[in-house]
């Protein structure tokens, strides 16, 4: 018995988070009482590139403003490196350094009168000294692609695209180990998103951390994600590699969802008599089809 | 914290109140309150009572729910229970220094306690069972007869029901605002006035550009739908009477001659039995 719980507790402790049958109701007694997240459990481990989909209301921005301590579970246990989040003598304050949580439309929180100015502000808080704080603040407005020229520029005055870059260097300039966006590319244009996402997988690899991506559509997670967990109702559905996740794109439908539209391409030359076997992304299928007509 | 607030919340549910003329729970509202300072004893208080509770039971609306609207008001009830209770002049039970207790006080304040309770209660289950678009079309038809002298009455209550609108919605942008700069560890509960006060800033302007955003985009929604004022304006649900309530005119009437009457006739009895 001692050693399960030893090995039971190692695991967790190895685990980035470990989110043990989490459950949440909404407005609890009220008319507008909404089961949100329906037993929960997942284990995230360092470095791992997710992909967290879902339809709208399908619980997922609910379960990642969980991860840092911003919603606090009806039941059910969050752990990050094998301390739960919720006890007494857990800073939550510091937590939400190290789980980095880049919200929807974060343009929306630009508050300050300069563009380095605003994304000091996580790392300020954070009570670094002022030479930490100016690198952290360099290297992050760097790292998302920010010329120069509107370093001292306001917020207010950008593109879209560059404000929203802006707001997410203000949370990676934290340093986080886990960061966590939730449907950053929602209202861009194709280019914007693909360089956003490809900005995001560089820097995932670079500092080798964890990253949790929210978005409502497969096509744009697929290129990137290793893991892929999908959402319905408030529980989770499907956990695996993109490819496990959607061999189900019959079930993904019936939820709103649908695999990349490649997948069906070569779902629908398999049916015809050509074997090409599986894809998930655009490249991948090229070359499966023109290794099978050779 | 911010979903406590529960003034000029709406409580979906079916009964006869949610489905009583927007009209009648106005001027039935309206009614109530003037009713509370039309007497000035303990009878009155307790028709009162019986009628207040008897809505609250036809209203469906849970009693914890209409009690959390009173928590706002707990502070001006201390000053004002505290207030009338020393310095009430009369036959006085105790005193110290200019401090003194009255029978007349101890009255006072409990009339003007339990008064203020009936007003919050009253008015807060004309919000709980009405929706705000169905109050604002009351007012706006209620107060029709005052565009003769050249009142802008559309105008009122269509700033009206955009001004309940935005509640709701500001409510849920500050919760926002709030959690995403508590992402960047910002601190909201702990440290001094002074540190606490500027901690708001970062959710104050986030907060205004998008108030200012929404108010420019629901302004451009309108023109682009050529709204141009309430003349020659037509409804998809004109408001109309029917049966019940003609009803509840006939129940509110009733009440409040009965709340008259038999707190005048308490005072008579009142007066000769002590006289």
């Amino acid at each position: 018995m001692a050693d399960i719980i030893g090995y039971v507790r190692e695991k967790r402790t190895k685990m980035a988070i470990y989110i043990d049958h989490l459950n949440y109701i909404y407005s609890e007694g009220t008319a507008y009482e909404k089961h949100a997240l329906k037993d929960i459990c997942l284990e995230i481990p360092d470095g791992q590139f997710i992909g967290l989909i879902g339809h709208t209301g399908s619980g997922k921005s609910t379960l990642i403003q969980h991860l840092n301590g911003l919603v606090k579970p009806s039941n059910g246990t969050i752990y990050y490196n094998g301390r739960d989040i919720w006890d007494e003598d857990f800073s939550r304050k510091e937590l939400r350094t190290k789980v980095g949580l880049v919200f929807q439309y974060p343009e929306h929180q630009l508050f300050e009168t300069t563009v380095v100015k605003d994304v000091e502000f996580g790392p300020k808080n954070m009570k670094l000294p002022q030479l930490e704080v100016n690198l952290r603040t360099f290297e992050a407005i760097k790292m998302v692609g920010i010329s120069e020229e509107l370093y001292d520029a306001s917020p207010f005055e950008l593109s879209g695209g560059q404000k929203r870059r802006v707001a997410i260097a203000g949370v990676l300039a934290m340093k986080p180990e886990v960061l966590i966006l939730d449907e950053p590319t929602a209202g861009l244009d194709p280019m914007g998103r693909d360089e956003i996402l490809d900005q995001v997988a560089k820097i995932q690899k670079e500092r080798g951390i964890t990253v949790i991506l929210v978005s409502h559509s497969m096509e744009d997670v697929a290129k990137y994600v290793d893991r892929l967990i999908v959402m319905d109702h408030g529980s989770v559905q499907f956990d695996g590699t993109p490819r496990e996740v959607f061999r189900h794109y019959e079930e993904l439908e019936g939820m709103g969802l649908a695999a990349p539209q490649v997948t069906y391409v070569m779902e629908e030359l398999n049916r015809r008599g050509m074997s090409v076997g599986e894809a998930t992304t655009v490249t991948e299928a090229k070359d499966a089809i023109l290794r099978s007509l050779k | 914290m911010i979903r406590d607030i529960t003034i000029g919340q709406y409580y979906p549910a079916d009964s006869v109140l949610h489905r009583l003329d927007p009209r009648v729970k106005l001027v039935g509202t309206l009614a109530f309150l003037i009713s509370l300072f039309l007497f000035n004893n303990f009878i009155g208080y307790v028709v009162a009572g019986a009628f207040l509770a008897t809505m609250i039971k036809i209203s469906k609306v849970p009693f914890k729910f209409i009690v959390r609207g009173l928590k706002t008001i707990v502070i001006l009830m201390l000053f004002t229970v505290t207030f009338n209770l020393f310095l009430t002049d009369g036959q006085i039970l105790w005193q110290w220094r200019f401090i003194k207790i009255t029978v007349e006080g101890i009255e006072l304040a409990v009339f003007m306690a339990l008064r203020l309770t009936f007003l919050i209660i009253g008015s807060s289950l004309m919000t709980l069972t009405t929706t705000p678009n169905q109050l604002t079309d009351g007012l706006e038809t209620g107060l029709a007869p005052l565009k003769k002298i050249h009142m802008p009455v559309h105008e009122i209550a269509m700033m009206m029901s955009i001004a309940l609108r935005f509640i709701p919605i500001l409510l849920e942008e500050t919760d926002k605002i709030m959690k995403a700069q508590q992402a960047r560890g910002a601190d909201f509960e702990e440290g001094k006035l002074i540190e606490r006060a500027k901690a708001l800033v970062p959710v104050l302007v986030p907060l205004f550009v998008s108030a200012f955003r929404r108010a420019n985009d629901l302004a451009m929604a309108m023109e682009a739908r050529c709204y141009r004022g309430g003349d020659g304006r037509t409804r998809m649900k004109p408001l109309k009477y029917n049966r019940q309530d003609a009803i509840a005119y006939l129940c509110l009437t009733g009440y409040l001659v009965f709340v008259v009457g038999i707190s005048r006739l308490a005072e008579v009895f009142l007066a000769q039995w002590l006289g």
